[in-house]
């Protein structure tokens, strides 16, 4: 296939998924049917805000991941690495020490701490990237401890909050959907500008140097945006893994490495992957609903290992 | 004479031995022991023993799903009434020799068994028995006036992310002994996740607010924005209902008349 037929397959897979997203649920509902009011209702103010949320949400985490795996020049990295979901979370469960019931608190908590955990790795910014990666896991080990001893501490009927947000929730975002939008895009546009340079990163710091990439600086704009980003996304939706981490990879697997083409379709299918494991976990369980962060794996496990496989074997 | 007075004194701590001293590391095992008159042989408590007025003075050695052995061993307990066996300090407890006795009933009725057990165990079986009998005619007189079509209703346990009841567990007699039609009670657990979605499907006429820390006023604009004007409240005090001790018919009486009154 050609570049411009793998686009024109992925915008279609893209509908499909969009398409069954709306349609999947407690019930299963035609969009474009006639619809009774309360199904009018479910679909357009509840199953489309969410789905909503979820494209953003999941296309800044792939991004964050993307940047994050060529900064720190590890396949390994995602979007929490350095510790910022997990400064966020320890923020969140401080709010919730402090004020035990209020949601919307956590949720400022929550971003503060991202905010917290940023300015902290910073100070790590100029070490190499092997430091910096170290350093990232370290403080992610403190913020870890940091949530444990306020979880022992923390009254029971906090816990619900503090693990609802721990394992991802769509449902409740306290951004607005057009700020997510807004952060989204922005992250897309800005990763674009910056691709060039993300390229000639891919061959190495001093390669890139050579190639008259301003390192340093670049490094220091990735930290950040990537940072930023992820804290947003944290802040939206909680703690949700593996999108970050898998898809900028099942892009590269499928476009190439190339960051323009990669960084559009991670920014793209970290949404459509989130949006239909969200999907999923409203639904294989209905009435109950499953946290979503079990669903991205168990839909994006088998997807990844199966291309990966594909392209080595 | 200092012969005597020497043994007088090794024998001083025997003199404790003859009453139980008596943990209750939940907050319902607390009410009940008040309630049966073995208050005064109660050493120590966990969070959220509050009722009645006394047991607030108890020395607190955990949560009721996290013991401190060491705080608890300070007290010198001779028994404990804990929720679940597997609860963390528990088995310390056991190995010490402090007699580990479980309450967690699984239906209303299962409450008054406890009730009476826990009166034999103590030493107080006469006023846990008649405790038991009083209470289960009560409840008697409210299953004989069951209204013949419950109202259906929404149980909220937890508004974010929102939790509800299912079909297993304590709570769901509860509700049936209220007179309420729990909508989720085909879920197969204790509590779920569910979505706005499902509740707005389920059709209840009536939604259940445990109030307490809640907002009940936000809660109230939250249901009418998904549901419609006609959705109504009702408010619970959870310490009554959610608690499987000597307070839960009045619990079940209260909430009995709020589902009756709103679904006139």
């Amino acid at each position: 296939m050609t570049g411009m037929q793998r686009l024109l397959a992925s915008l279609l897979l893209l509908a499909v998924i969009v398409y069954l997203s709306l349609a999947m649920g407690d019930v299963w509902m035609q969009p474009f049917a006639k619809l009774s009011d309360t199904d009018a209702t479910i679909l357009w103010d509840l199953r489309l805000p969410r789905l909503l949320t979820a494209l953003a949400v999941g296309g800044m985490l792939a991004l964050a991941g993307a940047w994050f795996q060529v900064l720190l020049g590890n396949p390994l990295a995602e979007p929490y690495v350095l510790g910022v979901a997990g400064s966020s979370a320890a923020g969140a469960v401080l709010a919730l020490f402090l004020v035990p019931d209020s949601a919307w608190l956590m949720s400022a908590g929550a971003f503060a701490g991202a905010w917290l955990g940023i300015v902290v790795v910073m100070f790590f910014a100029p070490l190499g990237r092997g430091s910096l990666l170290l350093a990232g896991v370290v403080l992610a080990a403190f913020w870890s401890a940091v949530i444990a001893l306020l979880m022992a501490l923390l009254p029971s009927r906090s816990l619900v909050l503090a693990f609802g947000w721990m394992l991802g929730d769509l449902s409740r975002s306290p951004l607005p959907l057009w700020l997510l939008w807004l952060v989204w895009g922005g992250a897309l546009a800005a990763g674009l500008w910056l691709s060039r340079s993300l390229d000639r990163l891919l061959l190495g710091e001093k390669h890139a140097a050579a190639l008259g990439v301003n390192v340093p600086q670049l490094r220091q704009r990735l930290l950040w945006l990537a940072s930023a980003v992820t804290a947003v996304a944290v802040t939206a939706a909680g703690t949700i893994g593996f999108v970050g981490l898998v898809v900028p990879h099942l892009m590269r697997l499928l476009f190439g490495s190339l960051h323009r083409p990669m960084l559009i379709a991670s920014a793209i299918g970290g949404g459509a992957l989130l949006m239909f494991a969200d999907a999923l976990s409203r639904t294989v369980a209905a009435p109950a609903e499953l946290p979503v962060g079990v669903l991205t794996a168990m839909v994006g496990v088998p997807l990844f290992l199966w291309l990966l496989v594909r392209r080595d074997g | 004479m200092k012969r005597i007075i020497f043994l007088f004194v090794l024998l001083l701590p025997l003199h404790g031995l003859a009453a139980e001293r008596i943990l209750a590391l939940s907050p319902h095992a607390c009410e009940i022991l008040y309630a049966i008159g073995a208050g005064s042989e109660a050493v120590g408590a966990v969070d959220y023993c509050d009722y009645p007025e006394t047991a607030k003075r108890l020395p607190r050695v955990g949560t009721y799903d996290r013991i401190h052995a060491e705080a608890a061993m300070a007290l010198h307990p001779t028994m404990a009434v804990a929720l679940n066996d597997r609860t963390p300090g528990i088995a310390a407890l056991r190995r010490l020799g402090v007699r580990i006795v479980i309450s967690r009933p699984e239906t209303v009725r299962g409450v008054f068994d406890d009730i009476e057990r826990l009166g034999r165990l103590t030493g107080h079986a006469a006023a846990a028995a008649k405790l038991a009998d009083s209470l289960r005619g009560r409840l008697k007189q409210l299953e004989a006036d069951r209204p013949a079509l419950p109202p259906k209703v929404f149980y909220e346990l937890w508004p974010e992310p929102l939790m509800t009841l299912g079909g297993k567990g304590f709570m769901q007699d509860v509700l049936v002994e209220a007179g309420a039609r729990n909508v989720f009670a085909g879920l197969p657990m204790e509590n779920a996740r569910v979505s706005i979605e499902s509740v707005m499907r389920a059709q209840p006429s009536i939604i259940i607010v445990p109030a307490g820390t809640r907002d009940v006023e936000a809660r109230r604009q939250f249901w009418r924005h998904w549901l419609g004007d006609g959705i109504r409240i009702v408010t619970v005090d959870p310490d009554l209902l959610q608690r499987p001790g000597p307070r839960l018919v009045d619990g079940i009486v209260q909430l009995r008349r709020a589902v009756a009154g709103a679904a006139k």
